[in-house]
């Protein structure tokens, strides 16, 4: 028999979420309340690439891989959560998600979800503090990267390598071509 | 001792330990200067008649001048430490030049003595206590400064006790040796205590809050400076007329040295017994601010003596009383009136009173006593005490003024540590910029005319004017559209000719524009014009024509317009019955068009029906007043009826507080109510707020009193009810005590997720509990200062806490400090609960006790989480509770109630 969990069970599971660890726990019942639970077998799609844009989900038990164009993207565990805020409402999302073992997923829709930050304020502050860390995460990256780039080409360079488009360079230094 | 002290006056370790360093410094500092006042004052008792000393204080007055100068530019970029490490170090040098010059016996060597010692001890004394303030907040400070003043008054005692048998065993000179010793062994002891860190990290130097402040820009500043003048000139004349008994008394060195050692002496014993026994209940009991005035009364008795029955015996009691108020009490609680003040504000108003001011005040009393004495045939002690009387006075009314602005400052202070803002408004009223951007409308670009416009708009309309044709031939349709709006706001007179051309305009957005506002400049005879195109193809100039006719057409043709749009709405597709209803909320007078609203209201349309709530409210019917209130409820229209009966204003509020207060009309009606209420923000609003004395509701509750809080917002002059908000902020105390009880109750280590939700819910309700207190409070008091000082009380930053609890102490009433106060000030959950266990008798108790009082409690989500606890750890033993909870209405409580159920039969 599938679980089904009680309004306050959503709740806790909700606040322990980052997006919602400062949403009052009353007020986090409220979009508890509107939220459904599905479950999804092994290897079955929560959603494909190009489905509409429907809802974003938290992970009770199980674990889902996100695809994108069929490339691995990263994976959702217990206790996270996924969507995709940036897509519109309706439009065709850009990754799908399948469910790696038995999934249990606590299922809010946007509309529900949207609504929820205007009854609640406090739900949207959580949402941009987590955009704003995940973006910071993202720039820390590519700088990490670029970084990176540049100490590789100036090794490259170092030993007589050419880039794409650096060949003639290369030449014209005397360092061998090859 | 130390730890006797530091539990008498409660201090924390670190509180304790800061103390005591400063203390022992003080001490030396103390003690030096009073083996030197001591030296100075016999030796020019002995050599120099007391006739001279007027002329003498008139010097130093000039000469501290100078001098503070000088010391301020020497040590400007020194932290405040350093300058008095090097302070000491200099005077204490200077003192051994002076003991090796005693031997001299020269007058010269007795006036300059007499100068520097005046001048070098208070620049010392101000800097010492600069650094001190610079380590602490209010309450610390008052905390701490007594413990550091008795390390002060010990030194005094010392000084004074080995004065005497100096000079009479050596001489004058040892005894000044004695001082310069005494004052170079702070510069280690400071150094000491710095480098341990004992003393901390004072504010940091260099650019500081209130550098850039002009010294005598606010009044709380300058009634300081009064009140500090005040009382250093009846100092000067009580000293005065000290030393004149004295000399008629005494004329030997060794007798004077021996009797101003005693008389220090006992100053600092009758300081210190005030000190420990004295101070901190008139603090309490009095504030600063009444503690602080007692030293002018007992001048004013001591005074009255001396003018009546004068002589050496009232001249000590009075001096003793001077010296003795002013080493303890009085010092503290002027401390702490410098608190309010920005750090390089503070800085600097403290160095000017302290060093510039209080010299400043024993000069002109010098000329005072020169005055009396040319004026009188002798500066007597009954004539000076008739003068200092006078100067009393005025130092009461400085003492009321500084009174009143303690508050007012501290309020600012609050402010300004919770790094509020203020906005702040761009002005143009500059002809310069008004003319820059008048050129700005010649413009080709959009967005720069639009700015331009919007900004004359609000600071020269007129300017508008001479470029209203050149606006409506803008190559931009918006900057077209928008000189047309600004036309039918601002010009209902200007010439119809100046807009018809747009008419042909090749933009329909434009030519419904100009429809409109032709209709507006017209006003009469539109609607002939008008029919032709209520049933144009074009949607725009179709829309703008239904809009004209429901909202310009005169009284005249008010009917055949009705029914003219009846015919329109019959048949009109909804973006056209929308604009029928925006025309008629737009419509300056109340005549038959409006019986068009009434099928509006019901439209299938949502947005035809929105905008037919907001028409009705501009209407103003009372017929529809119960269609709004319906709408209200409905999510889909509660925006569009709250718009439409917040117009109504206090027609209605007498309605809507009925709705409010009956218990029997639905949730979502009545939590639509308050914010109907806000936005009418009239007396009538706030007494239908207040009606509504249910609180079983919490979320109601809630937007009752945020309702509240907007009005007094918008309108300070509005008043609440102060007995009901005092009433309900006493309820809230109780709830904020009770949901800290159950919050330490409960596990410290939560063992499941069901526990850690609860112990998250119950510090929920003790934050918001204490956001309802303090929401109560700026009902009654300024609500911006109260917002400051609920961020100062919650704020991590100790000196953020200990300024908006000095704020809440001064300007809370009592019955709102006796609550409000003990649940902020106490620094740990132990003294809350103490205080929580005497008022409100409740003390911590039984995890297992504690949830089940919450299930047989009022809070439904408490009792709902509650019950999830009880099913997670299978508490058989509350099975009768749960089972009890399972017919709840709150279907939260049900579901868990039932779910619990389960879980224990389960277990």
């Amino acid at each position: 028999m599938e679980a089904v969990l009680t309004l306050v069970e959503k709740t806790a599971m909700l606040k322990a979420y980052p997006v919602f660890g400062s949403v009052p726990t009353e007020a986090l019942a409220v979009l508890a309340a509107r939220t459904q639970e599905r479950h999804f077998d092994a290897g079955t799609y929560v959603w494909r690439e190009g489905d509409p844009n429907r809802a974003t989900v938290l992970v009770v038990e199980g674990k889902l891989e996100v695809r994108k164009r069929d490339k691995f993207f990263r994976i959702v565990d217990a206790g996270e959560g996924f969507g995709q805020l940036d897509v519109q409402e309706g439009a065709p999302t850009t990754v799908s998600v399948l469910a790696l073992e038995h999934t249990h997923l606590i299922w809010v829709t946007i509309e529900e979800l949207f609504e929820s930050v205007s009854d609640n304020p406090e739900i949207g502050v959580g949402l941009i503090r987590l955009l704003a860390t995940r973006a910071q995460e993202l720039l820390d990256h590519v700088l990490i990267l670029e970084e990176d780039v540049a100490r590789l080409v100036l090794q490259l360079r170092e030993a007589g390598i050419a880039l794409p488009g650096q060949e003639q360079d290369v030449k014209s230094n005397g360092a061998p071509s090859e | 001792m130390s730890r006797g002290l530091a539990r008498r006056f409660k201090l924390k370790p670190d509180e304790a330990r800061r103390a005591h360093a400063l203390g022992a410094i003080l001490f030396a500092l103390v003690g030096s200067y009073t083996l030197v006042k001591t030296a100075r004052d016999a030796d020019f008792l002995a050599q120099l008649p007391v006739t001279v000393l007027p002329y003498v204080l008139v010097v130093v007055g000039l000469l501290t001048l100078g001098a503070t100068l000088v010391f301020s530019r020497l040590t400007q970029r020194l932290a405040n430490w350093q300058a008095l490490a090097a302070g000491a170090v200099s005077c204490g040098l200077s003192l051994f030049v002076f003991a090796w010059l005693f031997r001299l016996h020269a007058r010269w060597v007795t006036i300059a003595f007499y100068l520097w010692a005046n001048v070098y001890g208070l620049i010392l004394m101000s800097q010492f206590w600069a650094f001190a303030a610079s380590l602490s907040d209010p309450r610390e400070a008052r905390r701490t400064f007594g413990v550091i003043g008795i390390g002060g008054l010990l030194g005094g005692l010392f000084g004074g006790l080995i004065a005497a048998p100096l000079a009479r065993m050596w001489s004058l000179s040892a005894v000044v040796m004695a001082a310069a010793i005494l004052l170079i062994g702070t510069v280690p002891l400071l150094r000491l205590s710095v480098g341990k860190g004992i003393v901390g990290q004072p504010e940091p130097e260099g650019d500081q809050p209130g550098d850039d402040t002009p010294l005598f820009c606010r009044t709380y500043v300058r009634w300081l400076v009064l009140a500090a003048l005040c009382s250093v000139m009846v100092s000067a004349l009580v000293d005065y007329q000290f030393k004149l008994e004295i000399q008629r008394r005494f004329s030997d060195r060794g007798e004077l040295a021996t009797y101003l050692g005693m008389f220090h002496s006992m100053v600092n014993v009758a300081a210190l017994i005030l000190q420990l026994f004295v101070a901190r209940w008139l603090m309490t009991h009095l504030g600063s601010a009444g503690s602080v005035a007692l030293l002018p009364a007992g001048l004013a008795v001591g005074t009255a003596f001396l003018i009546a029955l004068p002589g050496l015996a009232a001249a000590t009691a009075t001096r003793l009383w001077d010296q003795a108020m002013g080493l303890s009490v009085t010092k503290v609680g002027q401390e702490i009136f410098f608190f309010p003040l920005e750090p390089g504000l503070r800085r600097r108003v403290k160095s000017f009173i302290e060093a510039a001011v209080e010299r400043l005040g024993e000069g002109v009393a010098g000329l005072l006593i020169l005055g009396i004495g040319m004026l009188a045939g002798g500066a007597t002690t009954r004539t000076l005490g008739i003068a200092a009387a006078v100067i009393l006075v005025a130092w009461l009314v400085a003492w009321m003024g500084v009174r009143r602005g303690y508050l007012v400052e501290l309020g600012r202070n609050v402010r300004r540590l919770s790094l509020g803002h203020e906005r702040m408004r761009v002005s143009l009223r500059e002809a310069g910029v008004i003319q820059e951007v008048s050129r700005q409308l010649q413009s080709p670009y959009e967005r720069v005319v639009l700015q331009s416009v919007e900004m004359l708009e609000e600071n020269a309309p007129d300017v508008l004017d001479a470029h209203l044709p050149g606006l409506l031939r803008h190559p931009s349709t918006a900057v077209r559209i928008r000189t047309l709006q600004w036309i039918r706001a601002h010009r209902p007179d200007a010439p119809i000719e100046l807009v018809l051309p747009l008419m042909q305009d090749p933009d329909p957005g434009v030519r419904g524009e100009t429809l409109v506002t032709w209709c507006a400049l017209r006003r009469v005879g539109i609607l002939d014009r008008l029919e032709q195109m209520l049933h144009s193809d074009d949607a725009g100039l179709r829309g703008a024509a239904i809009r004209c006719v429901a909202q310009y057409v005169g009284p005249s043709e008010a009917e055949r317009a009705r029914d003219v749009l009846a015919e329109v709405l019959r048949s009109s597709p909804p973006g056209d019955r929308v604009c029928v209803a925006e025309g008629l909320a737009a419509r300056s007078r109340s005549d038959a068009l409006f019986q068009l609203l009434s099928p509006l209201l019901d439209d299938a349309d949502l947005a035809v029906r929105r905008t037919a709530l907001r028409s009705a409210g501009a209407a103003g019917r009372r017929e529809h007043v119960l269609r709004l209130v319906d709408a209200l409820g409905r999510k889909e229209t509660s925006s569009a009826a709250r718009a439409g009966l917040a117009v109504f204003g206090d027609r209605v509020v007498g309605t809507l507080g009925d709705y409010l207060s009956d218990s029997s009309v639905d949730l979502p009606l009545r939590w639509e109510i308050p914010y109907v209420l806000s936005d009418v923000g009239t007396p009538e609003a706030v007494n239908a707020l207040f009606r509504a004395r249910d609180r079983s509701d919490m979320r109601l509750t809630y937007r009752i009193l945020k309702a509240s809080n907007r009005i007094r917002s918008k309108s300070a002059s509005i008043q609440f009810p102060a007995a009901l908000v005092t009433e309900d902020l006493e309820r809230d105390a109780n709830e904020y005590a009770r949901a800290l009880v159950h919050h330490l109750s409960s596990p410290l280590e939560p063992a499941s997720a069901a526990e850690r939700l609860f112990a998250i819910a119950l510090k929920e309700r003790v934050e918001q509990a204490l956001v309802r207190v303090f929401r109560r409070l700026g009902l009654l008091y300024p609500p911006t200062d109260i917002l400051a000082a609920y961020r100062g009380v919650t704020s991590v930053t100790a000196k953020q806490r200990g300024n908006a609890v000095e704020y809440l102490e001064n300007a809370l009433r009592s019955e709102h400090r006796n609550v409000v106060l003990p649940l902020v000030e106490a620094g740990s959950d132990e003294s809350r609960l103490s205080f929580v266990s005497s008022r409100y008798k409740l003390s911590l108790m039984p995890f297992a006790d504690s949830l089940a009082a919450i299930l047989q409690g009022d809070d439904a989500w408490l009792r709902a989480v509650a019950l999830y606890v009880v099913g997670t750890r299978h508490e058989r033993t509350m099975e009768p509770l749960v089972d009890s909870n399972m017919g709840m209405a709150d279907p939260r409580v049900r579901d868990a109630a039932r779910w619990a159920h389960l879980a224990l039969a389960g277990a």
